[in-house]
Order: C-alpha cells, then sequence, then structure tokens
C-alpha cells in the first residue's frame, strides 16, 4: 500500500486501529482528529471524516470494543478525555459524522494516555496524566453513553511530578478474557501493575523492574494460549523490554478462600480486612531487553495473537520481533524509514 | 547524517502494529517532552504502510494453505499414531493408515508444485520461490523415504533427485545429441552413464538408439552387439517388478558384463569398449563401478536401488556406502535435509524446512506425527494421547509449551493464520482439530474479534461456540451483530439479536 496523506497541519501524534484493523483514527497538534475507512475494493484509506475536537493538542486516541458501537475517546493537553460516536446518519465528510457524548474534566494536568478496557469487564475506560493520577471511568448504563462514572482514582506516584522536569506516562490493559483485571500504568521512569482485589478495589500488584529513564510507551501482549501474560515497553534509556508475567494464587490466600467457603462467610466486613492483601501473586520477569535502535526508543504495539511485536526508535527504523522457540525475542525484520521515505 | 538532523528537531518515529491484520502504519511524531516550534511539512503528515515481511495474504498463498489444511482435516482420525499390536484387525488399521498418509503426502506435494508454478507464473516472481523449491526437494525425498509402498521407492528416489540437481545438463544434451556420431563423442559415456545412474534408464535407451552405433554393425560386430544389449537391456528394465523378474533381467545384465570384460584385445575402438564396459558394470549392479562414476552419494544411492538389488532393507545400508565415497555437499539446505531424513534426524528436517516456509513444515510434522518418525521427540503419551508426566499441568495450559513438535507448529500456523483474513477458518480449523485443551481458549479469545461480514459468517462463529460450549463469547457475538444491525438502521434485527444475547 502506498502513504497517504492525513492532511493533519501539525505533526500526528497517535494513530489508532480500530478493533478489526478496517478504519484508522488519527490525532494531532493541530487539534483535530481525524478517520479513515478502508475501502475493501480499491484497499486504500478514505478519509471518514475529519474535525476540531479539543482546544489543544490531542495526544492518544482509542477505540471501544464494537460490542458498544463505535465509539472512540481522545484525550488531550487541554486536560480533558472526550468520548466520541459514529453517526451514520451524518454525511461522510460533514464534520458532524462523528457525535460528541461526553467530555471527563476531572484531570489536573495535561492528560497522556487513554485506553478502553477489554470488553468482558464492560464500557471501561482509564486515563493518565501529569497530575501522576490513574482514573478509571465506567459508561454503568452502556444504553446511555452520555454519563459516565469515575469509579477509580489512583495516585501512582506519591509525590506528583514537578512541572519544570521531563515527564511522561503511559498505560495498558491486560485484554485477556481469562486473566482477572489487570492494568500497567507508566509514570516517568516507573511501571506498575494494578490489579482488583478481592474487594473489587484497585490496588498495585506488582512493578515492572529496570527502567533507567522516562518509560515512553507500553504495550500489552494479547495472551492467546498462554498461561501467562506479556508486556513491552518502549523507554529512554534506548532499551525495548519484554517482561513476563505469571500469576498464582498465594497458597495463604488459598486457605482463607477455603476457610470462608466452608464458613460460608462472605460479610463485607471480613473483604474490608483483607484489602490490602491480594489474592493472586504475580511474578515480573525481564525476558528479554534490546537497545538495538541506538537511542531513545518510541512506541511498542503487537500483532493479534501477541507474537510479534513492533518496535520504533532514534535510529529511524521499526523492528519486528518474534519470539523463538525458548520464548526468546529475536529480530524477525528491520525497517528503515528512509527505505520508506519517511523522512 | 538524515536520521541525526530529523532528531535535532524533536521529530520521532512511531509505528502502530494494527491489532487484526499482517500490517501497521508507520508516522512521524514529536517527542512529548519537547516544546519545539515544528515547520511541517506535507509528506511528514503522511501514514506509511508496512507489511510485516514474510507475511503473505497473496490469492496463491492462501489457496495453498486452504488446501493443505483440507488434506490435514480430511485425514480424520488417521492423523494420530496407532500403535502396532497383535492382530489382524489392528495390522489392517495400521496398513489403511500407511496408505491414506501416503496419499495425504502426495497431495501435500502436488499442492506445494502448483502453488510454486502460481508464483512462477507471476510476474513479480521472486525470492520466495527458490524457497519453496527447496521445500519440494526435502518433501520429494520425505515422501521416498516414509511415505511411500515399497515398490515405488527406486522411482521416487530418480524423481527426487532429478527434480533437485537435473543432470545431465541441457547443454551436455544437446553438444552430445546433436553431433554427426554421437556415440564417438568425448563426453558421449559421461552422458549415458549419468543418466543410467540417475534412473533414467528409458531416457539412457533412447540416446543410444539415436547414437548412430548401429553404423558400428558393419566395423566391429562384437562391439555392435554390446551396444545392442545394452540399449535392450535398458529398454526392457523391470520397474516395479516381483524380484524373480528382477533376478531374470539382472542375469542378462551380468552376462553381457562378462561378455564386454573378455573383450581385452588391442582395437582402435579401445575407448569405445572401455566406455560400454563401464555401462554394463553400472547396469549390472557393480558397487565399485557406480561408486567411481556417480559424482555425488545421491546419485550413487539411486544406482544401487535400481541396479544393485532393488529392495528398501538395503536402503539404509546403500545410503551409509555411499556416504562414505562421496561427501554431502554442507552448503545445500536440500542436501543436508535430505540426509537428515535417511539419518532419521526430523527435528532438523523440519527446522530446514520451517526456515523456508513455516506453513509447509507444519502441515509435514503433521503427517510425520501422525506416521509416527516424531514419537522420540514428545513426552511419552498414554493410549487416548494425553501427555503423562510431571509437567503435564502445565502442558495443557499453554499453547506452546508442549512438547509435541507437531503440536507446537501447527499451533503457530494456526495463530498466523488468525492474522489473514482468508485463513481464519484454517485457523480456527487447526485449533477446533487441537487436542490441547488451550486451543478453545484461544478460539475463545479470538472469535470477538472475527470481523464477521454476513448472516453466514456469524452463524459460523455460532456453530463453533456451540460445538465448543463457549455461551458466553456467543452473547459476545450476539451483542456486536446488534450494534452492527443498529448501525445500519436495521432497528428489529438488532433488538432480535440484543435479546439473543440476553441483554433485553
Amino acid at each position: 500500500m502506498k502513504p497517504f496523506s492525513t492532511q493533519h497541519e501539525e505533526l500526528i501524534h497517535d494513530v489508532s486501529y480500530d478493533f478489526y484493523g478496517k478504519q484508522i483514527a488519527t490525532c494531532s497538534s493541530d487539534q483535530h482528529i481525524k478517520i479513515f475507512d478502508l475501502d475493501s475494493n480499491s484497499n486504500e484509506w478514505v478519509l471518514n471524516d475529519s474535525w476540531k475536537a479539543h482546544h489543544a493538542s490531542i495526544v492518544k486516541i482509542d477505540w471501544s470494543s464494537p460490542e458498544f458501537g463505535k465509539i472512540i475517546a481522545s484525550i488531550s493537553h487541554d486536560k480533558t478525555v472526550k468520548i466520541w460516536e459514529e453517526d451514520l446518519d451524518e454525511q461522510r465528510n460533514s464534520g458532524r459524522r462523528w457525535k460528541h457524548l461526553a467530555t471527563l474534566n476531572d484531570s489536573r494536568g495535561p492528560l497522556y494516555d487513554v485506553a478502553f478496557a477489554p470488553s468482558h469487564l464492560g464500557l471501561r475506560l482509564s486515563t493518565i496524566g501529569s497530575d501522576g493520577v490513574l482514573r478509571i471511568y465506567d459508561a454503568m448504563e452502556p444504553a446511555d453513553l452520555r454519563s459516565w462514572t469515575l469509579t477509580s482514582e489512583v495516585s501512582v506516584l506519591s509525590v506528583p511530578p514537578a512541572s519544570n522536569l521531563q515527564s511522561d506516562f503511559a498505560l495498558a490493559w491486560c485484554t485477556s478474557r481469562f486473566s482477572p483485571e489487570k492494568i500497567v500504568v507508566c509514570a516517568l521512569d516507573q511501571g506498575f501493575i494494578y490489579h482488583r482485589n478481592a474487594s473489587g478495589k484497585l490496588v498495585q500488584a506488582t512493578t515492572l523492574p529496570d527502567h533507567q529513564g522516562l518509560i515512553r510507551d507500553v504495550a500489552w501482549a494479547p495472551s492467546m494460549g498462554r498461561f501467562y501474560q506479556l508486556l513491552a515497553t518502549a523507554c529512554k534509556d534506548g532499551k525495548i523490554r519484554i517482561f513476563k508475567l505469571t500469576e498464582r494464587l498465594t497458597n495463604n490466600s488459598n486457605f482463607k478462600n477455603q476457610k470462608k467457603i466452608i464458613n460460608n462467610d462472605y460479610n463485607d466486613e471480613d473483604d474490608e480486612e483483607e484489602d490490602n492483601e491480594s489474592n493472586v501473586e504475580i511474578q515480573v520477569e525481564l525476558i528479554s531487553e534490546h537497545d538495538d535502535h541506538h537511542g531513545e526508543t518510541w512506541s511498542v504495539s503487537w500483532n493479534l495473537t501477541g507474537t510479534i511485536l513492533s518496535s520504533s526508535g532514534d535510529d529511524g527504523k521499526i523492528r519486528l520481533w518474534k519470539a523463538s522457540y525458548s520464548n526468546e525475542f529475536q529480530c524477525l525484520s528491520v525497517i528503515s524509514a528512509e527505505q520508506k521515505e519517511i523522512v | 547524517d538524515e536520521v541525526e538532523n530529523w532528531r535535532n528537531t524533536s521529530r520521532i518515529l512511531k509505528y502502530k502494529l494494527n491489532p487484526n491484520g499482517i500490517n501497521g502504519v508507520g508516522f512521524i511524531s514529536q517527542d512529548p517532552t519537547s516544546d519545539k516550534e515544528i515547520k511541517v511539512f506535507p509528506q511528514e503528515t503522511k501514514l506509511y504502510p508496512i507489511s510485516i515481511p514474510q507475511s503473505d495474504d497473496s490469492d496463491a498463498y492462501t489457496e495453498y494453505i486452504s488446501s493443505l489444511y483440507s488434506i490435514y482435516e480430511a485425514l480424520g482420525d488417521e492423523r494420530y499414531y496407532s500403535v502396532a499390536t497383535i492382530g489382524l484387525i489392528k495390522k489392517n488399521a495400521q496398513h489403511e493408515q500407511a496408505e491414506v498418509l501416503n496419499n495425504a503426502f502426495s497431495l501435500t506435494i502436488q499442492e506445494l508444485e502448483l502453488y510454486i508454478e502460481h508464483k512462477q507464473a507471476q510476474q513479480d516472481s521472486d525470492a520466495s520461490i527458490f524457497e519453496l523449491e527447496e521445500c519440494l526437494y526435502i518433501l520429494n525425498a520425505l515422501k521416498a523415504v516414509f511415505f511411500a509402498n515399497d515398490q515405488d521407492v527406486p522411482q521416487l528416489l530418480s524423481h527426487w533427485i532429478n527434480r533437485a540437481d537435473p543432470q545431465p545438463s541441457i547443454e551436455l544434451n544437446e553438444a552430445v545429441m546433436k553431433s554427426e556420431k554421437p556415440y564417438q563423442h568425448p563426453y558421449f559415456w559421461k552422458f549415458i552413464n549419468q543418466l543410467v545412474l540417475r534412473g533414467l534408464y528409458s531416457n539412457a535407451a533412447e540416446a543410444l538408439k539415436h547414437s548412430e552405433y548401429k553404423e558400428l554393425n558393419s566395423i566391429d560386430l562384437n562391439l555392435f552387439n554390446l551396444f545392442t544389449d545394452a540399449e535392450n537391456l535398458l529398454s526392457n528394465y523391470p520397474i516395479q517388478s516381483t524380484p524373480e523378474v528382477f533376478k531374470e533381467w539382472k542375469k542378462a545384465a551380468n552376462t553381457a558384463s562378462s561378455n564386454a570384460s573378455i573383450r581385452n584385445k588391442v582395437s582402435e575402438n579401445n575407448e569405445l569398449y572401455k566406455g560400454i564396459k563401464t555401462l554394463l558394470s553400472i547396469i549390472s549392479g557393480n558397487k565399485s563401478i557406480i561408486f567411481e562414476t556417480s559424482e555425488t552419494w545421491y546419485e550413487s544411492l539411486v544406482a544401487l536401488i535400481y541396479y544393485h538389488i532393488p529392495s528398501i532393507s538395503l536402503l539404509s545400508e546403500y545410503f551409509t556406502e555411499s556416504l562414505q565415497h562421496h561427501q554431502p555437499d554442507r552448503t545445500v539446505v536440500w542436501e543436508v535435509a535430505s540426509v537428515d531424513i535417511f539419518e532419521g534426524n526430523f527435528i532438523q528436517v523440519l527446522r530446514s524446512l520451517s526456515s523456508f516456509n513455516s506453513a509447509t513444515a507444519a502441515y509435514t510434522s503433521a503427517l510425520l506425527e501422525a506416521k509416527g518418525l516424531l514419537k522420540g521427540y514428545s513426552l511419552d503419551e498414554d493410549e487416548n494421547g494425553k501427555i503423562i508426566g510431571q509437567n503435564s499441568l502445565l502442558d495443557q495450559e499453554d499453547l506452546f509449551s508442549t512438547r509435541n513438535v507437531s503440536e507446537f507448529l501447527l499451533h503457530g500456523h494456526a495463530l498466523d493464520c488468525l492474522s489473514i483474513e482468508k485463513l481464519i477458518p484454517v485457523g480456527i480449523g487447526l485449533l477446533a482439530l487441537s487436542r490441547n485443551p488451550t486451543a478453545r481458549s484461544v478460539i475463545a479469545e479470538y472469535l470477538p474479534k472475527y470481523n464477521f461480514k454476513t448472516n453466514d459468517d456469524i452463524e459460523w462463529a455460532l456453530t463453533i461456540c456451540a460445538s465448543l460450549k463457549l455461551p458466553t463469547i456467543a452473547h459476545v457475538l450476539f451483542r456486536t451483530a446488534a450494534q452492527r444491525a443498529l448501525n445500519l438502521g436495521l432497528v428489529l434485527e438488532a433488538l432480535t439479536l440484543f435479546a439473543r444475547a440476553g441483554d433485553i
């Protein structure tokens, strides 16, 4: 396929594919969102619509599961999250095709990342911004997408980052249907895994070790057919890291659960007591670390099955990684930006 | 330098993989920690679609894979190796399984040949053709040694080497046969011997016939008779015959060879006597002459199976002897893989195939598995095919922690298929056929991502949910279909679907 023009007036900050890979949303410093549809006949990307969506740079955009309709969320340095839904009654390229449903403005600083949770968790959204707070919103009634409730607010950093220092934030959900709810949140040079404890509270389960600089991007691999989870980070220290997460029920909690079942004791007070204890232990293992980009690394993303990882970096190259028999990630291919006339 | 300049202006490169395909887009972005004003050029706001190299969604490839899958699916229960036990019924069953697997292997080879032809017919034929050819040579060797009826083996071995390394060359053929008196051409014997050694006996007979040797009738009758004997022997080679018939033929060959040996007197035609003597020695299965005249281990191997004793039970011995006289070329992948085949190093064979085409390797491994050839590489299995051992729990939890080689390759291939729209049914089919319980969970993870277009597609997905007992996934599919119907303005249909999803 040939390169195609987005007609953005400023640089693009994010590109997001819809669930099926048939639509693309782009956002830019020009405060516009653009949607492109893949024409199945010509196999070309055709502009669906373009509109001014925020009052500052739009930095991230994400699609919900099609189970809830065609919905996107955008975040901006203007501190707001906006929710949009495609209105098929409106003409393409009318500037009105995407209906504004809601604005969420709880953040005290510019927002850096947004992601919809996997659909089995409901219509749920998470954000992270420069105030270092992870916020989770739920559409309690999927029939009314104008109403979103802030259901969790967690300060990821004990002290909010100093405004005069460089900072970056990123987050990603665990998409596995067979694994309990989990989200990775990166703030500055630290990565944290949060999960829900027995009483439904979002608590920190573990951290991602070894980063020596701002974490630029994080991606959670779809875990098709694996009993463990994989996630990848792109870091300012020049490294792409791949972590393996293994969940195990702790013996202690097994015992407690058994005791609860025997006593048929499910009262809330007991749950409150266990708030700080999780019944699942997550082991984190750094299984792969690559500095092939010879400079800062900027983005990581996984394919459908979590078998191929992409990375990009300051060497102007895109690298694709694939796991070998022994779960070691090896470079499958290097694509030079110059070859593709990106520069 | 260009990259350096670009970096100094706070520009960065990002790439996003398509979450449901074999491509992605690259784009230029801005360092989020920089507040530099950037003058943006139009080409910098373009998106650059880039496909994952080594992924193929072309019609030729998807047809090839779909055909291989059909062959695999049609195996039914024969895809599981049945252990030989005492009893007539079991023996018959084994025999039938061998027939089924041999046929499946032949079909696999046919499909690969067809795929290669398709690729060759395309204008923009690429380097992958050479890799597919190498796969074909390896499959031909496997077919000849492990997936053939005994009487077909010599021909299949001949086919294997003549496809992989066609000799004698067309140039030599033309130089010899287009000369005025081919039988006097300096390379005539090299040419004829090579044809004979490689099992191309009828071509050799034809070449002899047209070599103008008949003029010897009036010059040197003995020599003429030896030529005639050679031509007759080659024309009447008893391919696929009973051992008795071969014995008779070999007796005649030995007689002719002896006749050539006793003609020792000095003659003008000494070179011709020498040539015909060597030829008749090869035909009569003389081992030392075969090793001497052949150029490669596989040439002498084929000559021995044709002319020494065409018995499969001697194949291994012939292989060992041939290697003692001719070292294999370690730089040629198909040749090394063929040595591995004879030595039974099937993992190495699959590794070689995988390096060229992982899908072909996966289906081949399934046939090897069914034939019981990968037995030694797996964990022990009980009668039901369940893995016994302390790691069994782990094996059941993971699609890839299996120690079963073919399962590993097929699962990997199945996941590859899920990213290619036209191969999704193949991917799901392979997972549904898998005996690994995790495969069901992969289908459950995948199905909600299936971009169904028609009601038939939805029905297909729902049938899978029903057969694998995945009610929750069926609800997700109904809900997604309902949203789609709603978007298309089909309110009643949407309501019905929401109801089926249990939402109203």
